[in-house]
């Protein structure tokens, strides 16, 4: 060995050693940099496939921990079109017929032309596999998963569906879940150029939230699926699974509102409804045609919805497994009106009517328009310019302060507020505006909920705005007008004219005044909970969750809800005091729009502020009936709404809804309250029989409404027997039911109708009052009110009674879409304002617009 | 890299420097860069186990920085303990480790992934294998040091003999992948110890022969040809080499020049690739770090290999420089091997990447790897 060979040797080694990391680096180069996409690589990434396996979303649970929505186990016959494709015609009918038969065997009888239509309903994406029959039997599975070769392009799988164990209750609150569509995919995914990883990724045949809970809690029901890695050949088969990730259930979600509470409001809505329809008019003489409706029940002390109604309603369980296109547009083709998919408590628009004025009244006393304990005198009537605007049935209500004009709820009274409002402008601004802000309406009260409308605050802006925005054509009518005028305010101030408001934010004031000012943004959630950790049944508050610890394994809790508040009022007592007093008067005084109802009512145990409201629509359509009601009023727990389309006064429709469930949530009997489950309405069939009255009045004609009803029949007593009923002074005896405005040229009372309606409550006079009309003993009347039907005609027969003589009765009514939808809705507005011509003065069309009794 | 050797500096003038003072000549160079390479190893290892939960898993990475920990410790005992009295201990080492091997293979070890290579001590695992590796170095270098290049037929048989032994036992386990770390380090101190050129190259074409033969003897199949790991490496039974590979190579191709980001590789925080976190964890860095990363990767680590080979270059007896050269050829054929194969082109055997990959017994040895050669590069003088 010579001197250098170590040295020599050592060099070797570097060389060999520095070529291998030069090997290193140029293979890393070229990987990284030179080829960034290689076929070769793009081929090797195909051979590994991951197959998502959906989790069980989320169960829903009511505020007690029932549940209300579940899920079950379904098998899943489904066909992929992409691998029918690929089949020649015979071999894909074969398939078809196959599938048919096989169906039909099973005992679900299927045609093939059912399945074709199927594979062709666009609502499914062509490359995603399309079910095409639910819940077979295990044997049918087995059958077809052991002639899979036989089978081409159909799959049977086990599938975690949605399970409504109290069927359509509160559809419109839980909403349903549907297959995810292509564009939510991409929002969810993103694109294949730019995908986005998620924690609960989605894939073209996942089911997602549609509305309601199910899409605003999207993210906590949806289970995260579990991930199954396979290798498969290049047939496509699977050759061996390389990994498996459990899939993991969505989290619970636990509502705010009361399955009893809620079935209780949904079963009185259907039965007012229903008995609306039989009634077939109002006291005016309209034609109530009651289509939709709305409740909704808040917990005034958190904003908590306790029960969230509206009709027509539809099953969610059809949209299990996905709904056929032509079942949809079944749903939702027809007249807007009867459309069973909007959920009305926040998507359809009402004119507050009456139940607006506590807005009003606070507006005033707040800006010092007047004193709340100011009294003013009503004459019956307001004359601006030379319009006249007069109180409901022109009666005129004596001297009144704020608490006694809502009370007996005198429009004059206000009208009189927004007409100052208007005349000084320059020192109160747009003060009723400002205070509906206040109080939350002409914006979105952001309950979780998709769908939710703002409705509208007409101010002088707005009308200019609307009125730039019309045609050529609309602007030059002369009856159109980009001005303010005097008869807006008048209008505004008992919540008509063009103001619209939810059901979901008229309750909301009200329960913002049950607070002492605090509004609240409605909530629906009370928590998330761990998935599976509450047993059915068990109210998760007994477990501690408002206590432990989240991240604790065994704390149940996810998170507790809180949609927070929107505004905190400023409610002087000097103000809150005289409404709240108003309130109570509405059932407790005898002259309250709302005594005669609760009479039958322990309002001293159980003491109630409410108010009725009768909103006119438009196009001669009858009253959208409002009540709103706040108990128990010395320590306010609730707060119930309901509003019923084209069913005439508030006390009428409305009111029945409210009172029943105030008597379930205060513990009062109410036979309704017991039928309530079944969710079906005994009205119709009872009353045009003419029998089995005894079944039908609790539920169906509460009270007044069913002695109202029944005195047209005969004209002459309504009950009782003790003659009192032939009150000369009836010609404005719609006394104490209803809150209607006065500037409608479409009001029928003027003909004279009515006489036939003579008010079957009055009330003892006050000495502090001027005197009523009608100085009939209460105890008299109010008393064998449910007696009534037995001593007079079925009430289905009242209808064609009324309709001969003297009203303006039920012409058919062009058929209009409904205020839920809004645009629709303010178009009508639009063509109804320039019919009515709120202008005051040089307007043409203003005398006819007047009221005159 | 500089090829040619530098000047000897141990002169006359530098003789009487005081030798109780090794610490004041340490190579902070590579200490510097070997705790680079494993701090980055450790995000890498994290990254890879951290899991797709909203709380990351900081079990793997808990582990692997107490590794660390031990790791540096035994590297400074390495390197504090003269390394010349390691001569007289590599009979007793060599020794002990043939009976460590012995025992793992007996039913004392214990077996996982198709491989008795382990013992567990509760929640730990200790690989001999790793361990024989050092071992067998110091040995082969105390032999070679005493033959002092004079090696004839017969020393080189006892040599290869040496060696020869505990790869043996290792091919019980079996781990063929160790085996090929040990005759890379064979190869290596053999020519640096004198070896003649010729013997050198009958020894490789008898290598190259054995393994080919191998090859076509088990290659019943077309398809498994492009599974080489199939038969090379029991280790990786099953899972196939193909998806291994495949998976590997979209992970590092996605990566780019700059990568995807720090924990947001996709092929990597799915799981896609097996064994991520040890063998394949330069997936990790090629994906997430891109060429960016992987080449200041493979740069600290070319740095590290440089100093080893300059500290043999330096080494004042033969002892220390063939202590070098064996830690040089270990890591390196464990670098190019670990990374190569993750870049297609080596075969897909299971040998973990010093200072990155996940692993108890790994990590500790090739601190204590390190620790020898910083031992060599402090007592250079006298």
């Amino acid at each position: 060995m010579d001197a250098d060979s170590p040295r020599l040797r050592l060099s070797i080694l570097g060389i060999v050693v520095f070529s291998l990391f030069a090997t290193l680096f140029a293979r890393l180069y070229y990987l990284q940099v030179m080829s960034p996409e290689s076929g070769e690589v793009e081929a090797a990434a195909n051979r590994v496939r991951v197959i998502q396996e959906e989790a069980p979303r989320g169960r829903l649970l009511d505020a007690t921990g029932q549940v209300l929505v579940d899920n079950r186990t379904s098998l899943v016959v489904t066909m992929e079109p992409q691998e029918l494709k690929k089949l020649d015609t015979d071999e894909r009918d074969r398939v078809v017929l196959r599938v048919a038969t096989e169906l039909t065997r099973s005992g679900i009888p299927t045609k093939v032309a059912w399945i074709e239509r199927r594979l062709q309903d666009p609502q499914y994406s062509p490359i995603q596999p399309i079910p095409v029959a639910i819940d077979v039997p295990d044997d049918l599975m087995i059958y077809l998963a052991e002639r899979a070769d036989e089978f081409p392009a159909v799959a049977v799988h086990r599938e975690s569906v949605r399970a409504y164990p109290h069927g359509s209750l509160a559809a419109h609150v839980v909403g349903y879940v549907g297959r995810i569509s292509q564009d939510e995919l991409t929002a969810k995914m993103g694109t294949k150029a730019e995908p986005k990883t998620i924690a609960k990724p989605y894939q073209p045949d996942s089911n997602i939230g549609r509305t309601g809970i199910e899409r605003t809690f999207e993210d906590d029901l949806r289970g995260t699926p579990g991930i199954k890695k396979v290798e498969i050949d290049s047939n496509g088969k699977v050759v061996r699974q390389i990994g498996y990730q459990k899939p993991v259930p969505g989290s619970d979600v636990q509502l705010t509102v009361d399955i009893g509470t809620q079935e209780v409001a949904e079963a009185k809505l259907v039965a007012q409804l229903d008995e609306a329809r039989a009634r077939g008019f109002t006291r005016d003489g309209k034609r109530a045609r009651a289509p939709a409706g709305a409740s909704v029940v808040l917990d005034p002390r958190n904003g908590n919805v306790v029960a969230m109604a509206s009709y027509p309603t539809y099953d969610p369980s059809e949209f299990v497994n996905g709904i056929s296109t032509d079942r949809y547009k079944e749903l939702i083709g027809g007249d807007p009106v009867e459309n069973p998919m909007i959920n009305r408590a926040i998507g359809g628009l009402y004119a507050p009517g009456s139940t607006f004025k506590t807005v009003t009244g606070f507006a005033a006393a707040n800006a010092g328009v007047i004193d709340p304990g100011t009294y003013v005198a009503d004459n019956g009537y307001i004359e601006i310019g030379n319009q006249r605007f007069q109180n409901a049935g022109g009666e005129p209500k004596g001297s009144v302060d704020l608490a006694r004009a809502i009370t007996v709820s005198s429009d004059v009274y206000f009208y009189k507020l927004g007409e100052q409002f208007w005349n000084q402008r320059d020192q109160y601004g747009d003060g009723i505006q400002n205070a509906a802000r206040a109080f939350g309406f002409g914006a979105p009260t952001g309950i979780q909920l998709p769908g939710e409308l703002a409705g509208v605050i007409p101010d002088p802006a707005w009308k200019r705005q609307l009125y730039e925005a019309m045609s050529p054509e609309d602007q030059a009518n002369p009856q159109t007008s980009p001005d303010w005028y005097t008869g807006n305010s008048v209008n505004l101030s008992i919540g008509q004219g063009d103001m619209l408001a939810t059901p979901l934010q008229m309750a909301n004031s009200y329960a913002a005044l049950a607070s002492g000012g605090t509004l609240h943004r409605p909530n629906l959630v009370l928590r998330v909970l761990k998935p599976g950790s509450v047993e059915p049944g068990v109210d998760p508050a007994t477990l501690g969750v408002d206590t432990c610890d989240p991240a604790d394994d065994s704390c149940p809790l996810v998170r507790t809800v809180d949609n927070g508040v929107l505004n905190q009022i400023d409610l002087p007592p000097r103000i809150l005091e005289p409404i709240e007093r108003g309130l109570r008067g509405v059932t407790a005084d005898p002259g309250g729009t709302g005594y005669a109802l609760f009479s039958d009512f322990d309002t001293r145990a159980w003491p109630v502020m409410a108010k009725t409201g009768t909103a006119e629509a438009a196009n001669n359509l009858a009253d959208s009936s409002l009540f709103i009601g706040v108990g128990p009023a010395d320590d306010p727990q609730f707060v119930a709404m309901a509003v019923l389309e084209e069913s005439g006064f508030g006390a009428d429709a409305a009111g029945p809804v409210v009172k029943t469930i105030f008597k379930h949530v205060s513990g009062q009997t109410d036979d309704c309250a017991a039928a309530a489950g079944t969710g079906t309405s005994p009205t119709v069939t009872t009353n045009s029989e003419g029998n089995a009255v005894v079944d039908t009045d609790d539920c169906a004609l509460d009270g007044v409404v069913a002695a109202e009803s029944a005195t047209p029949a005969d004209g002459t007593t309504p009950s009782g027997g003790t003659g009192t009923g032939t009150d000369p002074t009836g010609a404005t005896g719609t006394t104490g039911a209803t809150g209607n405005s006065g500037a409608t040229g479409t009001d029928p009372s003027g003909t004279g109708g009515s006489t036939t309606y003579q008010p079957p409550v009055t009330y003892d006079t006050p000495t502090t009052y001027p005197t009523p009309p009608s100085t009939l003993d209460p105890a008299v009347n109010t008393t064998p009110s449910s007696r009534v039907l037995d001593d007079t005609a079925p009430v289905g027969t009242d209808a064609d009674g009324v309709s001969p003589e003297g009203i303006v009765a039920g012409p058919v009514i062009p058929v209009v879409g409904l205020g839920a939808l809004g645009l629709d809705r303010r178009r009508r507005r639009r063509r109804r304002r320039r019919r009515r011509g709120t202008r005051v003065g040089a307007d043409p069309s203003g005398s006819a617009a007047v009221r005159v009794p | 890299m500089a090829i040619t050797a530098p000047r000897n500096r141990s002169g006359p003038d530098r003789s009487r420097r005081d030798s109780s003072a090794p610490l004041r000549h340490l190579d902070p160079v590579l200490v510097v860069c070997t705790l680079a390479v494993a701090a980055l190893g450790t995000v890498m290892v994290f990254s890879a186990t951290r899991g797709n939960d909203d709380v990351a898993d900081q079990s793997y990475v808990r582990r692997q920085l107490m590794f660390m920990a031990i790791g540096v410790c035994v590297m400074i005992a390495a390197a504090v303990l003269d390394y010349r009295k390691l001569r007289d201990w590599a009979v007793f080492l060599y020794g002990g480790m043939v009976a460590l091997l012995l025992l793992v293979v007996s039913p004392l070890g214990s077996e996982a992934k198709g491989a008795q290579a382990w013992f567990a001590f509760g929640p730990f695992q200790f690989q001999p294998s790793e361990f024989s590796k050092l071992v067998v170095i110091v040995s082969l270098a105390s032999l070679l040091a005493l033959w002092r290049g004079d090696i004839d037929l017969r020393r080189l048989a006892m040599a290869l003999g040496v060696a020869g032994l505990p790869m043996g036992l290792i091919m019980l386990q079996p781990d063929l992948g160790t085996v090929l770390v040990f005759v890379a380090i064979t190869m290596a101190m053999l020519l640096m110890g004198g070896v003649k050129g010729r013997h050198i190259l009958v020894l490789t074409v008898v290598g190259v022969v054995f393994v080919y033969g191998a090859l076509q003897s088990n290659v019943l199949k077309e398809y498994q040809k492009d599974r080489l790991t199939v038969f090379i490496d029991p280790e990786n039974a099953d899972e196939t080499a193909s998806y291994n590979l495949s998976q590997s190579l979209i992970a590092i191709q996605s990566g780019g020049f700059s990568g995807g980001g720090l924990f947001e590789g996709k092929q990597t925080q799915l799981r896609f690739v097996p064994e991520q976190q040890t063998d394949f964890i330069f997936t990790v860095v090629g994906e997430e770090l891109g060429f960016i990363g992987g080449a200041t990767f493979l740069g600290l680590f070319a740095v590290i290999i440089w100093r080893i080979w300059r500290t043999a270059a330096l080494a004042r007896d033969e002892l220390g420089q063939l202590i070098c050269v064996g830690v040089l050829a270990m890591l390196v054929f464990q670098l190019f091997e670990s990374v190569g194969m993750t870049m297609g082109i080596m075969p897909v055997t299971g040998i973990p990447l010093p200072f990155m990959s996940y692993g108890g017994t790994t990590t500790i040895a090739s601190f204590a790897a390190i620790g020898l050669v910083l031992n060599v590069h402090m007592r250079r003088f006298r």
